[in-house]
């Protein structure tokens, strides 16, 4: 294991780090500042990162960036980078880490700016340990100073298959300029796209090399308030690789798999047969088997690109009690195997409906995670290794785009969605009575991607829990008496139950509240307090929804405020709500529209509207007298 | 974003002033039994512990102090795990050390199976890594032990040595020179018999030469002692048995103020540990000054007049201008502060670094008689002169044995000098003539009030529009500009659309506006405009609304810490706060004319030791007023006070939801 190699070679080149001259350098004097940028705390001037593929197979990326600080927030958020590196395979060799302050003095970083770290995400995982992280605290940070920082990585051999990269071009700090380079032999292709952005790129020959430029300038700033890894996939990206195509890396990663898979120890074998005993139905036994990994094998959240998605063995991974997603993976799939289960691993990254597609370029890098497709019998059930079913299902993880790892496959795979439509019903009819305490009955349906299926399978009490919290989300207080399974497949749960709730507190009104269904798409929204979007939002999925109340009044009881009918439609759905007082009752209904999951930035003030609307006190309230 | 670093700031200042506190708690190298696992294990069952994941079966410490200091700790620590939950958390075990100061080692691991087969774990299975780090980068070590996989009901027996302490000493010298504390020929600890989980037996066992005198405490609880002796040495021992796991209860105070502790020092008083912690640093010239420093200073204080406004201007400028970084220095990282002239360079470092910055800003200014103090932010020092420090300020002697304390890692972007975040707290300043343990006064909720004025109209359709006004002083008021100084720029406008969803999730913050939150001489004044559609319910001649100033949309986490702390009925432990606070909602809302006030919530007083409230509405020349206040009276609220502090927060919770009427 060689030591990463640091050099300072600002620090050699000057004993006494510190010049001093009038002002900033004159190449960065008159750049822009706050005024300018008034959401940035740091402006990048100028940054170049270049992988080059060396004749032998090694990697070399080098990085230069240069940014003015704007802020005093600016000076702690680009104060302390970290850069990732292996430790068995690279060397990092820091060139220069130099602040111009706005004084006319130059501070180069030191020895003690560079500190060796091992990654939070791998603490608990020595195996993984060749990954390290260096900090590279800058020194001499101020308002208007600008800071020069530029490294190298480079392969010490040829460790990787492919050179590929995925670089996001836009982030919290705005960019004069930005460029990505990529250089490879004379005769190797490089396939690549740009994604959810414009550009052309520049090709130059230099002596057996041939290297592609993409130059981008003026690039905007993308906020990051509650935004999701789904939001970024419309975030400009590129992305490059020189794999020839999919099935060089399935063929590769098929093999390692296989092995990994059929490399089982007694041990294993033994855990496996403890945690089927007694079961005899295969979802079952799957259901058990995947539920242990999930909680039980600790799981290493890094790239799985890093590991050039090459698996530890079943038994190792079993042996140490943590792994990666495809470590974990690879664990179920012996579990299953000696079940006499079948599965089959795919890797891939979720993407949402309308992105832009990247996996027309052939790149392992864009792959985040791991899924497997196990046949219990002869359903069809798709495993998240990190997540238990109950939490990760078909319906968290359809649009999901992959390679199975299996050998000889040449193209993507989308897992498909829940094949049922995307409802949510509530049929309630209750009782009122003077104090407004209140009892009733209810029919919840949830089909599609409403369905807790996986989560409430085989659980009355997970089952009556989650009753509990659709019915009190509706009319908060709420508590489920009795209640009966209607339906219960993936597709669809249906319930029916008996509630009833307490009388709120005395006011100085007889004010009943009523809210939104759990699970309704207008509730929870993330980041829905934002008034406008940069990115588009992605919510859980789409979906219709339709709420029917009826509020027997007790003797004497009459309404006094209700809710006015509400209407709005707007591009990203629309929201109808009706309340009637009739025949000594009152009428709820409530339809919420949301056909797609993807909300684009322009249309995202709309959807606030439709929640705003939905959950607004003056919408969700009736006052009795 | 320096206010959000609290605790890696006081953690910097624990590594470097718990010199009292050997990372390993290490072990006698008592060998596996021969004969299987033991016999301790067989009475530890998930029955006896449902809600454990784990026990800890035995864990002995045996401490053996040489006359220079040096400490070599033994320890083994028996756990038993109970659930497949347990067993993957010991997957791996971790200890940490500073090579710089301290020698770590794994004497040997041993897995106990419930079928009592013995496994002993191969030394390979230890991996010597860098710890992850955030905010301090001081090249600390860990040794990680990939542990086979342990099934419920299995245990694993851990032994190791240890020597020397987690922060960097002098490393000159012999082979074990450097392991030897600072405080030479000295020894403290504080060691906790009580944590997350159950313990079965836990024993602490130190020997020391027999010249050199120990002070003991046991707090929280009781413990077994003994003591015994020889020609060459005095041995203590001190064990508990069957304590059960810590119970975690929200905004609860520190384990170490509520678990069954000892605390143990051969410091004679807390004058010596003062003079010490001066001299360490006043021997190294940390705080001597350069031309340019004091240029800086002369140019930072120039135009004023007074002693105090030069000293708050150079400590606006120190805590704006020293980030929150801490990277070594190598020789007496940890314990002494760095150079003042390296500060100034670096512009980064941990609390102690910049208090070394303001300290030598302080002495160019002409302020010679400033020292550096060590304080606890969090937690209590128990009166006993050992280690019990995780943060470092600054103390200028403003008159003949009267101190001014400063904190320039608490206060960026503040006005205040000493954060009111910080009342009380104890601390000891480092002083040639060497001081007693003290203790800053309670700040009364008044100084940290937030006013919030709201001056906004209803319409007859039930819009809303309106402004909220928002000034604060001490706690509050530096929260409120860390809101618009110390978060991401793009992220500011985002975090005041969010208080204003408080109001109603239709709310549009129309625009907004504040005085400079850098310009600590100017009072923060925060002005939000806003809207909402549809707010109040207007029905017949009726109307029914909560008035916006009463929805407190100053609700998170910073600003109302004492809502998190209101859960059940009783409390078993104290809570801590963030400080003491004062809400004042002012509201004046224009009504459409003819609307009078016909039915105001009810609004009864609570007033206590920890907490009062109150609310009033009235009609006011065609306007609905309201004024209501909350006092959060005590910043460690005892849990006998819980009563007394539920009532007033959930009486202001009911008024921000409760209806009031208008009629015309």
């Amino acid at each position: 294991m060689k030591a990463a190699k640091i050099l300072f070679a600002a620090a050699l080149l000057s004993l006494a780090s510190l010049a001093v001259s009038a002002a900033l350098p004159s190449q960065y004097a008159g750049t822009p500042t706050a005024k300018d940028y008034p959401g940035a705390d740091a402006l990048t001037l100028s940054e170049s990162r270049h992988f080059t593929l060396g004749a032998d197979g090694r990697v070399t990326e080098h990085v230069l960036i240069v940014q003015k600080i704007l802020t005093y927030q600016g000076m702690d958020e680009i104060g302390d980078p970290k850069i990732a590196f292996n430790k068995d395979n690279q060397t990092l060799t820091v060139n220069l880490c130099r602040t111009h302050t706005p004084e006319g003095k130059t501070v180069d970083a030191k020895a003690n700016s560079f500190n060796e770290m091992t990654p939070y995400e791998l603490e608990k995982a020595p195996a993984y340990t060749g990954w390290r992280e260096m900090v590279c605290t800058k020194v001499g940070l101020d308002v208007n100073a600008v800071v020069e920082f530029e490294y190298t990585i480079a392969d010490t051999k040829a460790w990787r298959p492919f050179l590929e990269g995925v670089v996001m071009l836009e982030g919290v700090f705005p960019a004069l300029s930005r460029e990505v380079a990529v250089t490879v032999p004379a005769g190797k292709e490089v396939k690549a796209k740009l994604l959810n952005i414009q550009g052309q790129p520049a090709t130059s020959n230099d002596g057996g090399a041939v290297t592609t430029t993409w130059t981008f300038k003026n690039l905007p700033l993308v906020g990051r308030v509650a935004v999701s890894a789904m939001d970024e996939a419309f975030a400009p990206m590129l992305v490059f690789t020189t794999a020839p195509g999919w099935k060089a890396h399935a063929d590769r990663v098929a093999a390692l798999v296989q092995k990994a898979i059929e490399t089982t120890s007694p041990a294993l074998d033994k855990k496996t047969d403890e945690l089927l005993k007694g079961l005899q139905d295969p979802f079952e036994k799957t259901s058990k088997l995947q539920s242990y990994v999930a909680q039980y094998i600790n799981g290493v959240d890094w790239p799985l690109a890093c590991f050039e998605f090459e698996p530890r063995a079943a038994a190792e991974v079993y042996e140490s009690g943590y792994g990666h997603g495809l470590d974990k993976a690879v664990l179920l799939c012996a579990m299953l195997k000696r079940a006499g289960i079948s599965a089959a691993i795919a890797a891939g990254r979720r993407l949402p409906e309308g992105a832009e597609d990247p996996t027309t370029v052939p790149c392992m890098a864009l792959f985040n995670r791991t899924v497997i497709h196990s046949k219990p019998a002869n359903a069809t059930l798709w495993l998240d290794p990190m997540a238990p079913l109950s939490e990760s299902s078909q319906r968290n993880l359809c649009g999901m785009k992959g390679l199975p790892l299996l050998p000889g496959m040449d193209e993507i795979h989308t897992l498909p969605p829940v094949d049922a439509p995307d409802q949510l019903f509530v049929n309630a009819e209750a009782t009122l009575s003077a104090d407004l305490s209140l009892e009733g009955s209810a029919t919840i349906s949830l089909s599609g991607a409403y369905s807790p299926y996986y989560k409430l399978q085989g659980s009355k009490d997970d089952q009556k829990a989650a009753l509990a919290k659709a019915i009190g989300a509706v009319l908060p207080g709420a508590t489920v008496g009795e209640f009966s399974v209607v339906r219960m497949e993936p597709g669809a749960t249906v319930f029916q139950a008996s509630f009833k709730a307490p009388a709120p507190e005395k006011g100085t009104v007889k004010a009943l509240r009523t809210g939104l269904p759990d699970g309704s798409l207008l509730s929870n929204v993330r980041g829905i307090w934002l008034q406008v979007r940069s990115l588009p939002l992605v919510l859980p999925h789409g979906g219709s929804e339709k709420v029917t109340l009826r509020l027997k009044l007790a003797d004497g009881q009459k309404a006094g405020y209700l809710p006015t009918a509400l209407a709005k439609d707007v591009a990203a759905g629309s929201f109808r709500q009706t309340w009637a007082a009739k025949d000594g009752a009152l009428d709820l209904t409530m339809e919420v529209s949301v056909p797609k999951a993807v909300v684009a930035a322009k249309d995202y003030p709309g959807l606030r509207d439709l929640a705003g609307l939905a959950n607004a006190q003056a919408s969700r309230t009736v006052i009795l007298e | 974003m320096k206010h959000s670093l609290r605790t890696l700031a006081l953690a910097a200042f624990a590594a470097a002033c718990l010199t009292t506190m050997p990372w390993a708690q290490a072990a006698a190298q008592k060998p596996a039994p021969p004969g299987g696992a033991p016999e301790a294990l067989k009475g530890v069952t998930a029955e006896k512990y449902p809600d454990a994941d784990a026990v800890i079966v035995n864990e002995d410490v045996r401490v053996d102090v040489e006359a220079s200091g040096l400490s070599h700790v033994n320890k083994t620590q028996l756990v038993k795990v109970l659930t497949e939950k347990g067993a993957a958390e010991y997957a791996t075990v971790r200890f940490d050390y500073d090579p710089a100061s301290s020698f770590a080692e794994v004497k040997g691991m041993t897995v106990f199976r419930a079928d009592g087969a013995v496994e002993p774990i191969a030394p390979t299975n230890v991996y010597d890594l860098p710890q992850p780090q955030e905010m301090i980068y001081w090249g600390p070590r860990m040794k990680v032990v990939s542990v086979p996989k342990l099934d419920p009901g299995d245990a694993v027996e851990v032994r190791t040595y240890s020597k020397g302490f987690v922060i960097a000493y002098l490393a000159d010298g012999s082979q074990d020179e450097k392991y030897i504390p600072p405080m030479r020929g000295h020894y403290y600890d504080v060691v906790l018999f009580q944590g997350d989980l159950p313990i079965v037996k836990k024993s602490y066992t130190i020997v020391l030469p027999k010249d050199k005198p120990l002070r003991a405490e046991v707090f929280h609880g009781e413990l077994g002692s003994m003591v015994s002796f020889d020609d060459t040495s005095i041995t203590y021992k001190w064990w508990k048995e069957n304590a059960p796991a810590l119970e975690e209860e929200p905004r609860m105070v520190e384990p170490s103020d509520v678990a069954t502790k000892l605390v143990l020092a051969t410091v004679q008083s807390w004058p010596e540990k003062s003079r010490w912690f001066y001299h360490v640093n006043e021997d190294a010239n940390t705080f001597a000054y350069t031309d340019e420093i004091k240029a800086k200073a002369a140019e930072i204080t120039q135009g004023l007049t007074t002693d105090d406004d030069k000293r708050q201007a150079l400590l606006a400028w120190v805590s704006r201008q020293i980030r929150y970084s801490g990277i070594s220095m190598g020789k007496g990282e940890g314990y002494t502060l760095h150079p003042g002239t390296m500060d100034f360079d670096d512009r980064a470092g941990v609390c102690k670094d910049i208090a070394g910055m303001l300290i030598t800003m302080f002495r160019a200014a002409g302020y010679t008689n400033t020292y550096p103090a060590m304080t606890m932010a969090g937690a209590k020092v128990e009166n006993l002169p050992a280690d019990q420090f995780n943060h470092c300020v600054v103390a200028t002697e403003i008159a003949p044995g009267q101190y001014k304390l400063y904190d320039p890692t608490w206060c960026p972007f503040s006005p205040e000098i000493w954060s009111s975040a910080e009342k009380p707290q104890n601390y000891v300043i480092g002083s040639p003539r060497g001081e007693e343990l003290m203790e800053t006064p309670p700040a009364p909720a008044s100084d940290n009030f937030i006013k919030l004025v709201s001056d906004s109209a209803i319409a007859e359709n039930g819009d809303l529009t309106g402004s909220f006004t928002l000034t604060g002083g001490a706690y509050s008021e530096t929260n409120l500009r860390w809101t618009l100084v110390n978060s991401p720029a793009y992220s500011v406008r985002g975090t005041l659309e969010q208080w204003l969803t408080a109001l109603s999730p239709r709310a549009e913050l129309l625009s907004y506006d504040s005085t400079d939150p850098v310009n600590i001489k100017v009072p923060l004044k925060v002005v939000l405009k806003f809207r909402v559609p549809g707010y109040a319910m207007p029905y017949g001649k009726e109307m029914a609304l909560t008035p916006p100033a009463a929805k407190n949309i100053l609700s998170n986490r910073r600003l109302t810490d004492f809502i998190a702390a209101i859960g059940g009925k009783d409390r078993k432990y104290d809570i801590f706060l963030r400080a003491t606070r004062e809400f004042l909602f002012q509201e004046t809302l224009r009504v459409p004319q003819g609307y009078r006030l016909v039915k105001a919530p009810e609004a009864k007083a609570v007033e206590g030791a920890a907490a009062d409230w109150s609310g009033k509405l009235d009609m006011k020349d065609g306007a609905l007023v309201l004024s209501e206040r909350l006092a959060i009276k005590e910043k460690i609220v005892p849990a006998a006070h819980y009563a007394n502090l539920k009532d007033a927060v959930d009486s202001m919770k009911r008024y921000g939801t409760a209806l009031t009427v208008l009629s015309k």
